[in-house]
Formats: C-alpha cells, sequence, structure tokens
C-alpha cells in the first residue's frame, strides 16, 4: 500500500455495521495489519463479539472518549500509525459523534474528515468512516460523501464521485462562519498580555465554562495573541461572545495568511522553535475554526459551556 | 483597555474596574485607595456596599475631604437602577469637590448586587460606559467594584471592557519572580511568558552553566506559555547532555499536561 485510503460507508443498523466492518477487519487481520475501530458503544460491543477470540488483535475503542475534538482524535489516528512505522498498511476505523444541531462543532468534524484526506496523504492508512444512516440527518451524510474519495458498501468499494478537494471544501466549510449575535465583545491585543488572557479566562469561567478548560482556554488565546502580535501588520483584536453551546474568543488580524485547509492539523516538530502555537491550541480546545482571506485571518476558539 | 497591577498608579482622569473575588480583599484595596486620595489632599467618597468592612472609612481626614453614601441610596430608588441619578450624583460631587478647593474628587464604590445580578446587568455596562465623559476634565479618579460571583455572567466583560483600566485583586504585584532557595534549588512564580521571561532566562542559564541536577519550585506558578516551556526544555536539554536532570517539583497539573503533550519530557526533564 503506497499512500491513504479513506472510505465512507454509510449503514443501516447493527447487522449492516457488522457486514460492512467484519469482513474488512478479517482481511486486514490476515494481513497482519495493526487495528484500530473506534466506534459508537453499541458497535463496540458488536464488534467485539462478532470477531470472537480475533477481538484481542484488534484496538477496539469507543468514540465518547475518543472524540473529545476533532484534533484529539486526529491526533489520537495519528498517534497509532506512527506507534507502527513497519506495518505495511494501518486500518483504522473513526465513527465521530456527530453534533447535530450544532453547527459550528459539526463543521469542525466535517473539516477533520476533509483534511485526513491531506495530511496522511502519504501514509500506508486505510481508514473506514461509518455512518449511521439511521440516526444521522442527511446535510452530515452529504458532508461524508463531500470528504471520503471512496464509498464502501457490503457488496463492493468504489471511487466517489461527489468527494470535493480538501481545499475547496475546507474553503467552504470556513466561509460558513457566521458572524455572531450581539453582545459582542471586542478588546484590542497589546503587548499586556497577561491583562488579556486574565479578563478572557473570567469572562470564560462566568459563562460557565469548567476551571481545567479556562485554564486551556487562557494559553490558547495567549498562543493566538501572541503570534498575531508578531506577524500581523495592524494591531490584532480579541472578539468573544457566548453561544448556548460554548465561550467563543476569536482573534483578528491582518497579514500573512495561514491555510484554512490545514492550520493548527500539521504534526509538529516537537523540537522546533516556532509552527507549534496553532496546533496546540486544536489540541487545548473543543473546536477551532480559521478564516484567513483577502488578507485577514481570524482563529475562533469554542470552549464548551456547563450544561 | 489597560491593564493595572498597582493602584499606587492610578491618577485623576482614570475609571478603572476592580474584578475580585474575594470581599476582604477588595475592602483592603479600597482601604488603600481611600488612604493614597487622603494623602494627596483629593476629596473622597465611598459609595460603599451594605457588607463592607468598616475599616475603609478613613480615620482620619480634613474637614469635607471624605464622605460616604450608601451603595442602594445611590444606584437604587424607587426600587428601580436609577442610572441617570446614580451618575448625577457623582457629577455634582465631583463640581463640588473642585469648587471646594480639592484637586480631584477619588471615587470608590460598588453597585449593590440588585443591579449587578439582574435584568439590568446591559443597562449597568452602558452607565459605566457614559460614566466614562465624567473623567475626561482629569478632575475625578474611580474605582468601580465587581465581585465576579455576584455579577451577572453575561456582564462580567462588558463591564471590564467599559473601563479603560482593569485591576484584578486574586493577582500578585509582581509578574513573575524568581528566587535562589539554595545553589541547586530555584523558585519561579507568577507570569511566565514571552513577555516576562526576560527576568528569569539570566538566573537559569547561570544555574544550568553551574552544573548537576536542578530543582525548580513551580508550586505558585500561575501561567506559562509555549516560551516558558521552552526555556525549560532547553534547560533540560543542557542538563540532559551532561547526565543531569532538571526536576520540576510541585508543577501544576495543567502545566504537566502541556509538557507531555508537547512531548518534553525524556532525557534531562522530570516532575517530582
Amino acid at each position: 500500500m503506497t499512500g491513504l485510503r479513506h472510505e465512507a460507508c454509510v449503514y443501516n443498523g447493527a447487522d449492516d455495521f457488522l457486514r460492512l466492518t467484519v469482513p474488512w477487519i478479517r482481511e486486514g487481520l490476515e494481513a497482519g495489519d495493526p487495528i484500530i475501530a473506534v466506534t459508537h458503544r453499541s458497535n463496540a460491543e458488536a464488534l467485539r463479539e462478532a470477531l470472537g477470540r480475533d477481538a484481542g488483535q484488534v484496538d477496539l475503542r469507543t468514540s465518547d472518549t475518543w472524540y473529545l475534538s476533532p484534533a484529539k482524535a486526529f491526533r489520537g489516528f495519528l498517534g497509532f500509525a506512527g506507534a507502527h512505522p513497519d506495518a505495511k498498511c494501518v486500518r483504522m476505523i473513526g465513527e465521530p459523534i456527530w453534533p447535530v444541531g450544532w453547527g459550528t462543532a459539526v463543521r469542525e468534524y466535517a473539516h477533520y474528515e476533509a483534511v485526513f484526506n491531506v495530511i496522511a496523504h502519504d501514509s500506508p492508512i486505510s481508514a473506514l468512516c461509518p455512518y449511521d444512516a439511521g440516526s444521522l440527518p442527511d446535510h452530515i451524510l452529504d458532508h461524508a460523501y463531500s470528504t471520503h474519495p471512496h464509498v464502501r458498501t457490503a457488496a463492493s468499494t468504489a471511487a466517489n464521485e461527489h468527494f470535493v478537494e480538501p481545499d475547496v471544501y475546507c474553503a467552504h466549510l470556513a466561509a460558513a462562519m457566521s458572524e455572531p449575535a450581539e453582545p459582542i465583545h471586542e478588546i484590542g491585543v497589546t503587548a499586556d498580555l497577561e491583562g488579556l488572557c486574565k479578563t478572557i479566562a473570567t469572562a470564560a469561567a462566568a459563562a460557565g465554562v469548567d476551571s481545567d478548560r479556562v485554564r486551556a482556554l487562557r494559553l490558547a488565546v495567549h498562543e493566538l495573541a501572541a503570534n498575531a502580535l508578531k506577524y500581523a501588520d495592524a494591531s490584532p483584536t480579541v472578539r468573544t461572545w457566548t453561544t448556548p453551546d460554548s465561550f467563543v474568543c476569536e482573534v483578528v488580524s491582518q497579514g500573512p495568511s495561514l491555510s484554512e485547509t490545514t492550520a493548527g492539523y500539521v504534526p509538529i516538530d516537537h523540537r522546533a522553535d516556532s509552527g507549534r502555537g496553532l496546533w496546540l491550541v486544536r489540541q487545548l480546545c473543543d473546536f477551532v475554526e480559521v478564516s484567513s482571506r483577502d488578507s485577514r485571518t481570524a482563529i475562533r476558539v469554542h470552549m464548551r459551556r456547563r450544561g | 483597555m489597560r491593564y493595572l497591577r498597582s493602584f499606587d498608579s492610578l491618577k485623576p482622569g482614570d475609571h478603572a474596574c476592580l474584578i475580585y473575588d474575594d470581599v476582604a480583599r477588595r475592602d483592603a484595596l479600597f482601604r488603600e485607595f481611600v488612604e493614597h486620595g487622603i494623602r494627596r489632599g483629593e476629596r473622597v467618597i465611598l459609595v460603599k456596599p451594605d457588607a463592607a468592612d468598616e475599616s475603609v472609612i478613613p480615620s482620619r481626614a480634613a474637614w469635607g475631604q471624605f464622605g460616604a453614601f450608601s451603595s442602594n441610596e445611590t444606584y437604587i430608588s424607587a426600587g428601580r437602577f436609577d442610572a441617570s441619578s446614580a451618575l448625577q450624583m457623582l457629577r455634582t460631587e465631583r463640581d463640588r469637590s473642585v469648587a471646594g478647593g480639592f484637586s480631584a474628587l477619588r471615587a470608590a464604590g460598588e453597585p449593590p448586587v440588585e443591579v449587578r445580578a439582574n435584568g439590568y446587568s446591559h443597562a449597568l455596562v452602558d452607565w459605566e460606559r457614559s460614566a466614562n465623559d465624567l473623567f475626561a476634565s482629569g478632575r475625578m479618579v474611580a474605582v468601580c467594584a465587581y465581585h465576579v460571583a455576584t455579577t451577572a455572567p453575561d456582564a462580567i466583560i462588558g463591564l471590564m471592557n467599559a473601563h479603560p483600566v482593569v485591576f484584578f485583586a486574586q493577582q500578585p504585584n509582581y509578574r513573575v519572580r524568581v528566587d535562589q532557595i539554595d545553589t541547586r534549588r530555584l523558585a519561579i512564580s507568577g507570569w511566565l511568558d514571552v513577555t516576562t521571561m526576560g527576568s528569569v532566562v539570566g538566573t537559569l542559564k547561570q544555574a544550568v552553566d553551574a552544573g548537576g541536577d536542578l530543582e525548580l519550585d513551580l508550586a505558585d506558578i500561575d501561567f506559562v506559555d509555549l516560551a516558558g516551556i521552552r526555556l525549560f526544555a532547553e534547560a533540560a536539554d543542557r542538563l540532559g547532555s551532561a547526565g543531569s536532570t532538571l526536576f520540576l517539583c510541585s508543577a501544576p497539573a495543567w502545566m504537566v499536561q502541556i509538557l507531555e503533550l508537547l512531548e518534553c519530557f525524556g532525557t534531562g526533564l522530570a516532575v517530582r
């Protein structure tokens, strides 16, 4: 295997799920491929039963603990591949818990599927992404067809004619970032990053963000603001607001643009002096949206509020 | 918005927001602010929250130099938040102070919880914004306290943003500090980031150059950014290449998580 094979499979019910995944897993076991399967809890149990004794050879995980955020799941899968450097093919099943009804979160999971094609393009990975037609709305299935170059059915696997080039699709997702409802609070970024971070932390805690997540947000905002000060042409600003789901902070700057597709998803060199900031921001925050066009870059981070 | 570390630097023309979570700390800051004004010969008024400690009232003041007002009566009339009469009261007091020969009016206070916590929160933000006009003449300085836990959550950032100056009561009055405990042990506390690390780099480098295991006591560190993490990682690299270790002692859990995420642990770096 030379590069990534990234397939979507749409299933309907537990039997259908097993019909699609079990032969694919057995094929991998016969070939000696390392396999990780991250699925909804009921599917994980069904898989364990269907695989019988062979279940021990598959790294079976459940989505609720794996998909803490798109970027964390992404790091997890790349980490699994990285742990098997000599494998001819690494097999992965990934079934996110789609946050139906939360537009930003759905777009970010769609973005994660799209950028996987780019970052893992040359890796010997075969990834199978199950979508539950019984519970997911059409617009999420549309994301599936737009972000997977191949589609698998029980009978066959074929090139997907609806696939959209990742750069095009990510630009389309970034364009869907909507202007928030009032009130929006805007703060100028100065060299006093401590004051800025404490302001944001105070507001986030008041909005019901858990204290350990407030600490993470503080560092994320710090890195975004410090980067904006370093690279931007004009004075950057931070805008903040709350939605029913999250506390939101957006760092806006004028200057060199970022890739809306890969920004913050490119694995970092842990020894490098730069390039780690946005990667870390994605690891720290629940959702991160990047819009970078017409020399204006907006990086919008979301932290869940206690429900 | 400008962030302040010490009340001493507040001067006529400043309209400051004091964010606090401990009432005793607020009262200590009020006391400091009031005493400072008394010493400077300014006229001082306190719009006193019901629960404020009596010690916020200065023991010595010249005739007519100090006045205390009830917070409830200042902000509420006929059971409702009365923004215009509160503003008028401050304007009158300012003009009276100047007419009385004082260099400026110095005011400290906190709106009552009825105004901070309920449906008035947006009106309160607007009120604070409109009060900025009072300071343009440079004859008034004020500190408006806001208790985080009892102020409407959606108003907090608006209130901070409405004030040109913000002060956080919980912060130490230094940014970052490095203390030499003994030759192989340093304590770093406060806010360590790319803007403050200059004062740490030299001491740390000296300690690393001296060779041998080194301990950093991080029990009182409040924040470390990527630049600070890199500082530790580089020190650990240098110690590690000489067969020694940098021990991070009492490092908070959030910091250990970041170090793990960035894969900093290995030769030369350990927690203790």
